[in-house]
C-alpha cells in the first residue's frame, strides 16, 4: 500500500511539473472545461425559461444536481480521464508491456499515470453551484456537506468502474476502441436528472449502468427525496462491478499477446 | 517546399475520397458502432427529455413548439448531426505537432485539402445512410424527399464550413505545443450553437443574435428546418448563399493564416 501511495505521489509530482511546463495549454484546457460546464448549465437555463419543472424537478434542483455531477466528474477527469483514454491504445498496440514489467499492480499503474490538473478549477465551480442552488433545492447543509463529499467520492468510484468496464473489452476485440468510445455516448445519460427517463431506464441507471450514482441519486438523497436505504444498493452495485472488472482484467491479461494483441 | 495548399486537379482528390471510403469499410464494425452510439443515444435522451417536459405540463407548447414538432425536429436533426464535423482538424494538429507534416510538404498535394478529402469519405457513407433513412421516413411522416435533399445539401455545406473553421484553429499548433484545447472549446460551442442539443428557435430572443451571427447553425439546425419544411425553398436558397459566403471567407482566412504560420514550422514539431 505504501508503494502504491509513493507511486501515486510521484505521478502527481511529474504531472504537476508537466502542467507548469505547458502553462498555456493548461490554461486553455481549463477554459475548455469551464465552457463545458457553461454549456450544460445553458442547456437547462434555456429549458427552464420555457417550463416550470421537469417531472417534479425544479430549476434549482436540477442545478444542484449538476453541481454534484460536476464535482465528481471533475475529480474523475483530473485523475483518470487521460489514462483511460490511452489505455485501449496501449493494449491494442502492445504498449502495456512496459507496465507489466514493473513490480506493481498493473491496473493501478495504467489508470493513475496521467493526471490532468486543468480540470481542478471546475471543482470550485461545482462547489459554488451546490452552495448557491442547494438551499433552494432543499439541501440542509451542515452535516449534509460531509454526506455530499461521500457522494462525490461514490460518483468518482462509479465513473472509474464504468469507464474501466468499457475499456477492458479491447483485450478481446480487434479494434475495441469504439466500445471504449461508446462509454462517452452513454455518459450523456448521467448529466440529465434521472426523472426524465422512463421507469426501465431509471432502473438500469441504478443497476447495470449506474450513471445515476454520479448526480441524480446524490441530489435526491441530499434533498430528502429518497431515503438512506439507497446506500446498500449503491454498495452492492459497486462491489459487483469491482469484482466483475477484477475478473475481466485478469482474464484479459492472460489473453494479452503484447504487440500482436 | 510546397505550400499547405494544392493546385487544381481532381484525380488525387477522388483517390483520397476513395481511400477514406475503403478505410471506413475495412473497419465497418467500428464505424457502425460509432454511428449508432453517436446517433441513437443522444436522440433517445432528447426524446425522453421532451417527453418528460410535455408530461409535466398539460398540453400546450414549449417555446412555441408542439410536442410533435419537437419530436420531428429531434429525429430529423439526428440525420444531419451525423454529417457535420469529424475529427480531421485534430488530425491536422497532430501532423503539425509531431512533424508528420513533413511528408505532405514534399508532395504536390496540399495537406489541408488532402486531410479533408480523406475524411469526407466516411461522411459521404454517413450521408448516404442518412438519405436512405430519411427517404424511408418520408413514407411515414410529413417530410418530403425534395426538402430532405435540400437539407442534406445544406448539411454538406455545413460540413465544409466545420472543417474550414477547425483547420483555421488547427493553425494554432504552429505556435503552440498542444493546441487541442482550442478545438475542444470550438466543439463544445458547436454542440450548443449548431442546434444539435436543442432547437435554436427555443433560445430566448435576446441571445438569438449569438447563433445567428455564427455559421454553426448551418450544420444541424438549418438543414433540419429545411427538411421539416419550416424553411421554404427561398429560405434554403438564402441559407445556401450564406453558406457560400462563409466558405469563401473561411477559405481566405485559412489560406492567409496557414501561409503566414507555416514559416514557423521546423519539421520537428510546431
Amino acid at each position: 500500500m505504501r508503494t502504491l501511495w509513493d507511486v501515486f505521489l510521484t505521478s502527481l509530482k511529474n504531472n504537476l511539473v508537466r502542467e507548469f511546463i505547458y502553462r498555456s495549454n493548461t490554461i486553455a484546457l481549463t477554459i475548455a472545461d469551464l465552457i463545458w460546464v457553461v454549456v450544460e448549465l445553458a442547456l437547462f437555463e434555456v429549458i427552464y425559461r420555457n417550463t416550470e419543472a421537469i417531472n417534479g424537478w425544479t430549476r434549482e434542483q436540477v442545478f444542484f444536481f449538476l453541481g454534484i455531477f460536476v464535482c465528481s466528474d471533475t475529480l474523475f477527469t483530473t485523475f483518470f480521464q487521460r489514462s483511460f483514454w490511452t489505455l485501449p491504445y496501449m493494449i491494442n498496440q502492445g504498449d502495456l508491456d512496459i507496465l507489466l514489467t514493473k513490480p506493481i499492480n498493473t491496473a493501478f499503474l495504467a489508470t493513475f499515470r496521467d493526471i490532468n490538473f486543468s480540470q481542478i478549477v471546475n471543482l470550485a465551480l461545482g462547489i459554488f453551484i451546490v452552495n448557491h442552488y442547494g438551499p433552494a433545492a432543499g439541501f440542509a447543509g451542515g452535516w449534509g456537506w460531509a454526506e455530499l463529499v461521500l457522494w462525490v467520492l461514490i460518483g468518482l468510484a462509479t465513473q472509474y468502474l464504468l469507464r474501466f468496464f468499457f475499456v477492458i473489452w479491447v483485450f478481446w476485440l480487434e479494434r475495441g476502441i469504439s466500445v471504449s468510445h461508446l462509454y462517452y455516448q452513454l455518459y450523456a445519460l448521467a448529466n440529465k436528472p434521472e426523472a426524465i427517463y422512463p421507469k426501465a431506464i431509471r432502473y438500469l441507471l441504478k443497476t447495470a449502468l449506474p450513471f445515476a450514482f454520479m448526480g441524480s441519486i446524490p441530489a435526491q438523497v441530499l434533498t430528502g427525496k429518497i431515503s438512506i436505504w439507497v446506500y446498500p444498493l449503491v454498495l452492492a452495485v459497486l462491489a459487483g462491478y469491482g469484482l466483475l472488472i477484477r475478473f475481466l482484467w485478469r482474464a484479459g491479461l492472460r489473453r494479452y499477446q503484447s504487440a500482436s494483441s | 517546399m510546397t505550400t499547405a495548399f494544392s493546385s487544381w486537379g481532381m484525380e488525387w482528390r477522388i483517390a483520397a475520397i476513395r481511400n477514406g471510403i475503403k478505410e471506413t469499410m475495412a473497419y465497418r464494425g467500428d464505424f457502425l458502432l460509432d454511428l449508432i452510439g453517436s446517433s441513437i443515444v443522444p436522440v433517445g435522451i432528447q426524446l425522453m427529455l421532451w417527453h418528460s417536459i410535455f408530461s409535466s405540463q398539460e398540453g400546450g407548447t414549449f417555446a412555441g413548439m408542439t410536442h410533435a414538432e419537437l419530436l420531428a425536429y429531434t429525429w430529423t436533426s439526428m440525420l444531419f448531426s451525423q454529417i457535420r464535423g469529424g475529427n480531421h482538424d485534430f488530425t491536422l494538429i497532430e501532423l503539425i505537432r509531431t512533424g508528420g507534416l513533413n511528408n505532405y510538404l514534399l508532395r504536390p498535394v496540399g495537406v489541408v485539402e488532402f486531410t479533408y478529402f480523406k475524411g469526407i469519405g466516411e461522411k459521404l457513407i454517413t450521408a448516404g445512410m442518412c438519405l436512405t433513412l430519411g427517404a424511408i421516413a418520408t413514407a411515414f411522416t410529413s417530410m418530403n424527399l425534395s426538402n430532405l435533399l435540400m437539407g442534406l445539401t445544406l448539411a454538406l455545406m455545413g460540413n465544409i464550413i466545420a472543417y474550414l473553421f477547425g483547420a483555421i484553429l488547427a493553425g494554432a499548433a504552429f505556435y503552440w505545443e498542444n493546441a487541442f484545447a482550442v478545438l475542444m472549446v470550438k466543439n463544445m460551442a458547436v454542440s450548443l450553437l449548431s442546434g444539435e442539443l436543442i432547437p435554436l428557435s427555443v433560445v430566448p430572443e435576446q441571445y438569438a443574435l449569438i447563433w445567428k451571427a455564427l455559421p454553426f447553425y448551418l450544420f444541424v439546425f438549418g438543414p433540419t428546418q429545411v427538411a421539416t419544411g419550416k424553411w421554404d425553398a427561398a429560405m434554403w436558397g438564402t441559407q445556401m448563399g450564406i453558406a457560400f459566403f462563409w466558405i469563401l471567407l473561411l477559405w481566405g482566412v485559412l489560406h492567409a493564416s496557414w501561409r503566414f504560420a507555416i514559416h514557423r514550422y521546423q519539421g520537428i514539431g510546431g
